[in-house]
């Protein structure tokens, strides 16, 4: 069900923003994007995280085939179908083009192109040996210089490193949430929430967590098959939460950007007191961040390594050997193409699998919940 | 010597190519268990590092078992026996043939019999767990490895802006488990270069451990200058040959060629010597062919621009293009920036200079984004001097195929020449939307 | 006391079938058109049965599978189709460890365990008809023949025509020239079964089905897929009495074995 709700006060939080004369830049998801350097900045980052629709992919067709990812589709879809889905997004002054998958590109310049969004550009390599890292520095440096060039002011590296305390501190909270022992649902409805405000919600978020841990009750209870949730994340307003939790499902962990990448993304205080420049604390990250998608040649490893090792610690804990979810967004290019090779693996490892590939168009709806209730019945 | 056997013999390196083309495997295992060498696979032109180390660079399709035709055996027995120059053997042989068809009916078989083995591998491919939602090139690449990886010692990669690539070459360790990776700077900012420079001493080193061989300056500089004088001739044939009003044969046979060469041009049939060779004498016979008016008067065909094809594409297309009176034109390796030299000089630091190569190509054209892809697209055909665009849009490819909105408003814009595009999803699959979209297509001429 | 009388109800996207088992017996069965009011169908057949058998609601346990199982608002249970046939074909074979089902709309490939006979991975089609019982019915209308002898019509082509493209729209212009070019209509149909088992068989061997394999769904009791089939998996396949039955006969089993727990 649509979160309306959630949009409407997005939509004001933006708006405000605006009427303050702050710049908003949007960009495509992302774990390796810097959006403490744009905060820093004075600029508000707006991560379109939101599902697609049929219409929304229908109206991509004239930029792009439709054999691209639906994500990808549905970005353009925002943009350029009438009446606007989500009419802050005609607040957007920039468009951030990255690299993350060839998609990203190619929506970003379109976008650009387009809807006359002015373009910043931040691409990342490919795998992250030593070069790669001095790369990222590169790279880091050119958005802030790109945008310090728009502000006309200087960006002081304390301003950087106040962002990137203030957002460490946010996703340690978030973190907790995965703690938390309440519905995927209720979990996912937070992480949303989490990176489209970002650090501006931490005291709202705190409370949250607060008002769930003085609940005792054991909502997990009413889900008896409990889930780790992996591959492509699920953006707001996405149907296949309620699929999952229908078909009697409970997500106990969401391995996704939307997720654990986000939250698990954090230094210790050790870590930022010993790097002085934040721009090397940022490089810190990307070279921490072992399971994101976007490298090569060793993420897919370490995320089945990882995924392992949780279903066993799961196991002892709980007793229960969960399964795992992968969703596959239709043409994605980083998920579905070694989605037989990861099942493989898994599998090899004692570990079920449910490759769950779809796009975001209604017909697919009746079969999606035949695979999910299959699953479930499976495990 | 008569006209009838010029014909032949003057064409003999087309067929070689051919030859080495479908008879790798033996090639191959000879290289492997008599002299020890190392296979090292490699797909897209990057084969100068594995040749610079002495292993040997196969793209994998090599490996497999090829129908070779009896005419291309019978020519290599001759070769084997008593070189190139004409036999009574051969000329007996060729005799059975209609002497006109011959060069057309053994090339076309040739492109047949390698595209219904891409068929076969793709559907290995598919069978090994790829989804049929990807681009054929990557799926039979994968059949590729599955049939055939695990004789291999190493693959080398390179990354590139598509992403489903870079994905790919991560799972190609499930079948060859060295990997050699060189990481390509997604731009050309600051100090990038020395960057990617330090990662090519990386992979080179990565191959002198597996290959035993140290590759020194001077085994880098060999291998770039023979890399560039097979550079040079092929770009003679595209910007010469190509663009002449008078072919040195059939055009869809010129097509043909060119198919060849774009296939063989990513291993260099695993010897670069070899390859030299054959190119040169290839751009030697279609220059004395058309000196000699033999061939055909193409002045009122038009010239069409083909590409992408390097991820797969209807090998019918020049045919159905050439009946319908136009010439076509495959010019891959050339809009991506891969045939650019790599200079060689006594001063100069080859590992640089190969860095240098890698980065132009990745900047300006294989593209950081879909401007620098297609500012090189128009670049091209306003070069290639091309009459019309044909963009092949290979379904699943969300890297170039996506560029299509982009390029027809630069060509619009910027040439004014008709463009179309057509779809491929698997050799065989829509050749009557082909015919019905090039037919259109051809009428705006 | 008498044995609780099990019924299951498969509502498929084409076909609603029904079964009522008895003893672990099957007593009696219906088939119909799903058409476009799956629950009205549905409630037809059950009341059918339930009369034709002189039974009461109270006296039956309904277990609801297939593509409109949630539809079924009688139903004291659902269950999906893969655990349903995946129960069914142990009806019929109990040494089954691997099911292929081609429906409809769906094809799926179910892999069995030794251990319980529980599912233990399946695949299912994508979006895309190609492999389906759709597929066949697009090529028969091409082919202007009716889709009930497709089957045997492909089976006396010694030379099945290459149909390359896997997808329906493609297959279909692909069909209409090879008739433009003369190829016999007999092997047209071989190539298009042909082709069908090659991308059902692709997607079976990705889960690593086995013998002993049973063919289920409509478009089992079309012979040329079974012939097709087996070769592409090289081993020999079964196939049911009654093939359509599988999922509702399974959906009743299941609905047997839960009111004996």
């Amino acid at each position: 069900m649509d979160n309306i709700e959630l949009l409407e006060s997005y939509n004001s939080y933006l708006q405000e923003q605006k009427a303050n004369g702050k710049k908003i830049i949007a960009y495509l998801t992302h774990d390796n994007v810097p959006i403490e350097l744009f905060e820093a900045a004075g600029f508000v980052p707006l991560p379109l995280i939101f599902a697609g629709k049929d219409e929304l992919m229908d109206a991509s067709h004239s930029y792009l085939p439709p054999s691209t990812c639906s994500y990808a589709q549905s970005c353009i879809g925002y943009f350029s179908s009438t009446p606007r889905t989500h009419e802050f997004l005609d607040l957007a002054d920039y468009i951030l083009l990255s690299n993350h998958c060839v998609s990203n590109i190619c929506v970003s310049e379109i976008l650009s192109n387009n809807f006359n969004r002015k373009r910043l550009d931040f691409y990342v390599s490919y795998t992250r040996n030593s070069n790669a890292l001095k790369y990222y520095k590169l790279e880091l440096k050119h958005l802030q210089k790109e945008i310090e060039g728009i502000t006309k002011e200087r960006i002081p590296d304390h301003r950087i490193k106040e962002e990137i305390i203030r957002h460490n501190n946010f996703k340690t909270i978030v973190e907790q949430v995965s703690k938390l022992n309440i519905p995927g649902s209720e979990k996912l409805d937070i992480y949303q929430k989490a990176i489209l405000y970002g650090p501006a919600i931490q005291a709202e978020i705190e409370e949250i967590i607060s008002s769930y841990k003085s609940n005792t009750k054991n909502t997990n209870s009413t889900h008896p098959k409990n889930v780790i949730f992996t591959g492509c994340s699920i953006f707001i307003n996405d149907y296949l939460m309620d699929l999952i939790e229908d078909a009697g499902g409970n997500i106990v962990l969401f391995d996704t950007w939307i997720g654990r990448n986000y939250y698990s993304q954090t230094f210790s205080e050790e870590v930022i007191a010993s790097l002085n420049d934040p721009i090397d604390l940022l490089t810190k990250r990307f070279e921490n961040n072992v399971y994101g998608d976007h490298c090569v040649p060793d993420s897919l490893d370490n995320k089945i390594v990882f995924l392992e090792n949780y279903v066993n610690e799961y196991h002892k804990k709980y007793g229960d050997k969960i399964g795992v979810i992968n969703h596959i967004i239709k043409f994605c290019d980083h998920f579905s193409l070694f989605q037989s090779y990861f099942k493989e693996k898994l599998q090899e490892r004692g570990v079920q699998v449910l490759n769950l590939e779809r796009d975001y168009s209604r017909s697919i709806k009746g079969q999606l919940s035949t695979r999910i209730e299959a699953f479930m019945e499976m495990i | 010597m008569s006209i009838f056997t010029e014909d032949i013999v003057n064409f003999r390196s087309v067929l070689q190519l051919a030859y080495n083309f479908l008879a790798g495997r033996d090639y191959l295992k000879k290289k492997k268990f008599q002299e020890r060498k190392k296979l090292i696979s490699v797909a897209l032109p990057f084969s100068d590092l594995v040749f610079a180390s002495g292993a040997v660079p196969v793209f994998p399709i090599r490996m497999e078992q090829f129908k070779v035709h009896s005419y291309l055996t019978a020519l290599n027995s001759a070769t084997n026996l008593i070189g190139w120059n004409l036999t009574t053997k051969l000329l007996s042989f060729v005799r059975k043939f209609d002497v006109l068809k011959i060069l057309d009916t053994v090339l076309d078989d040739v492109i047949h019999t390698i595209n219904d083995k891409y068929n076969e591998l793709y559907d290995l491919g598919i069978d090994h767990g790829i989804s049929s939602d990807f681009c054929y090139g990557i799926t039979g690449l994968t059949g590729m490895f599955v049939s055939k990886g695990k004789n291999l010692d190493a693959n080398i990669n390179f990354t590139i802006r598509c992403s489903a690539w870079n994905k790919y070459s991560e799972t190609l360790k499930q079948f060859v488990p060295r990997q050699i990776w060189v990481d390509i700077p997604p731009r050309n900012i600051d100090n990038a270069l020395e960057l990617l420079t330090d990662n090519v001493s990386q992979a080179i080193s990565d191959l002198e451990e597996i290959t035993g061989n140290i590759v020194s300056d001077n085994s880098l500089n060999k291998q770039f200058r023979i890399g560039n004088q097979i550079k040079r001739f092929y770009k003679t044939i595209l910007y010469e040959f190509s663009a002449s009003d008078f072919y040195p044969c059939n055009p869809a046979t010129f097509s043909e060629i060119l198919a060849l060469l774009g296939l063989s041009y990513q291993d260099y049939n695993s010897d670069n010597q070899r390859y030299l060779e054959s190119f040169s004498y290839l751009v030697k016979e279609m220059r004395e062919r058309i000196n000699k008016g033999i061939g055909m008067d193409v002045s009122d065909m038009p010239r069409i621009l083909l590409t992408p094809v390097f991820g797969g594409w209807e090998p019918e297309s020049h045919e159905i293009l050439y009946e319908l009176g136009a010439r076509t034109i495959y010019a891959d390796w050339e809009i991506l920036n891969l045939l650019e030299e790599i200079s060689v000089s006594k001063n100069s630091n080859p590992v640089e200079e190969y860095a240098k190569f890698l980065l132009n190509a990745t900047t300006r054209g294989i593209g950081y984004d879909q401007e620098a892809l297609t500012d090189s697209y128009i670049e091209t055909a306003k070069a290639l001097n091309v009459d019309g665009l044909v963009f092949n849009q290979v379904f699943g490819c969300h890297s170039i195929s996506n560029c299509y909105s982009l390029l027809r408003r630069k060509i619009r814009n910027k040439l004014e020449i008709p463009t179309t595009v057509i779809n491929f999803n698997k050799i065989g699959d829509n050749v009557e939307q082909v015919k019905t979209r090039l037919g259109a297509f051809m009428e705006m001429f | 006391m008498s044995e609780l009388k099990c019924i299951g109800i498969d509502i498929g996207s084409l076909a609603t079938k029904i079964v009522l088992m008895s003893n672990g017996d099957m007593v009696d069965w219906r088939l119909n058109r799903s058409t476009y009011d799956f629950k009205r169908v549905g409630r037809d057949l059950f009341d059918d049965i339930l009369t034709k058998n002189n039974l009461s609601r109270s006296e039956v346990y309904v277990m609801s599978t297939g593509y409109g199982r949630n539809t079924i608002d009688f139903a004291d249970d659902r269950i999906t189709e893969i655990s349903a046939h995946a129960r069914g074909v142990q009806f019929f074979y109990p040494e089954a460890r691997s099911v292929i089902d081609i429906g409809g709309q769906d094809s799926k490939a179910i892999l069995i365990s030794r251990k319980n006979g529980n599912v233990i991975d399946f695949q299912m089609n994508d979006k895309c008809a190609a492999g389906t019982g759709r597929f066949l019915e697009v090529m028969a209308h091409a082919l202007e023949i009716p889709i009930d002898e497709i089957g045997s019509l492909a089976l006396e082509s010694n030379k099945p025509a290459s149909i390359s493209s896997t997808c329906t729209v493609f297959a279909e212009s692909e069909v209409i020239s090879l008739f433009a070019q003369g190829s016999l209509k007999k092997d047209i149909a071989a190539g298009i079964h042909k082709s069908i088992a090659k991308r059902v068989a692709s997607m079976a061997k990705r889960i690593g089905v086995e013998p002993l394999l049973v063919f289920t769904g409509g478009v089992a009791k079309n012979i040329a897929v079974k012939k097709y089939l087996e070769k592409e998996l090289d081993f020999e396949i079964f196939q049911p009495e009654y093939p359509q039955l599988t999922g509702a006969i399974g959906a009743a089993l299941i609905a047997k074995d839960k009111n004996a727990n």
